[in-house]
């Protein structure tokens, strides 16, 4: 018995240990796989319900979802709606309203004019039949460039006093250029007015 | 009847404490007041008319303005 038969004794022997090993082994992972096998199977068996449920659940998120839009959709239809009447009652309002302010603020407007007008004339009337004032005092001489009072029967401008249509005395000059500025000024507010009312 | 005669009574005082004391003068006194009258009454329906159209844009101005939807 030499060196080579004692070589090839341990070899065998380890030849079979290691087979035995890998037999083990390989017995272990068949073990293994096959739980493993179960629990995949058992987790199988127990998901797929869930799942199912799960799906039947979204199936009816999804038709509660499309409710909502349909309640949301008529909702934004009746906003329309509401505000197609609310335009047209104020169209249908707005022109009873804007013709009645209309009317009023007209009537009121001419009133007054109609009423300033009378007192205007008025105080046209009363200050032309009024004496005039004494001349104040000054140089018996007057100035040679002060303009000479007003006739009645030259208009110095274009505007014609109730005092230039009747028969005014000539002694009242003053007091009838004191109506002619009073009316002047009447007619330029009343231009003023229409300016500002343009 | 008698607040008519007691209206009646009163424009008559206001007629003759306002026209001339000369009969003769009485119609061309009427027409002088008739033509003052009708001018004062032009005068007041014109304002009246620019008053009323003024107002009626003021209105529809401001019912525009209630009218036009606001920014949030």
């Amino acid at each position: 018995m030499d060196w080579s038969d004692v070589l090839k004794a341990a070899l065998a022997v380890f030849l079979v240990v290691t087979a035995a090993g890998l037999g083990y082994l390989l017995y272990r992972m068949a073990g293994l796989f096959l739980s493993l096998a179960r629990s995949v199977d058992r987790l199988t068996d127990e998901t797929v319900p869930i799942l199912s449920r799960a799906q039947i659940t979204m199936d009816g998120v999804n038709q509660e979802i499309g409710r909502v839009d349909e309640i949301m959709e008529s909702a934004v239809h009746g906003t329309k709606g509401m505000e197609a009447a609310v335009s047209s009652l104020a169209r249908g309002i707005s022109a009873p309203v804007r013709w009645g302010a209309g009317i009023i603020a007209g009537v009121e407007e001419a009133a007054d004019t109609f009423r300033s007008r009378r007192a205007a004339e008025r105080a046209n009337r009363r200050s032309a039949h009024s004496e005039p004032p004494p001349p104040p005092p000054g140089p018996a001489a007057a100035p040679s460039s002060a303009p000479p009072p007003p006739s009645a029967a030259e208009p110095s401008s274009g505007i014609k006093t109730a005092s230039q249509g009747a028969a005014a005395p000539s002694a009242n000059g003053w007091a009838e250029q004191k109506a002619r500025r009073a009316e002047a000024a009447a007619r330029s507010a009343d231009a003023a007015r229409k300016r500002s009312s343009r | 009847m008698r607040l008519g005669l007691l209206a009646a009574a009163g424009a008559g005082i206001w007629a003759l404490r306002r026209a001339p004391r000369d009969p003769r003068q009485w119609p061309e006194a009427a027409k002088r007041e008739s033509m003052r009258l009708k001018r004062q009454v032009k005068e007041a329906v014109e304002a009246g008319k620019r008053a009323a159209v003024r107002r009626q844009a003021e209105v529809q101005r401001e019912i525009d303005e209630a009218a036009r939807p606001r920014q949030y």
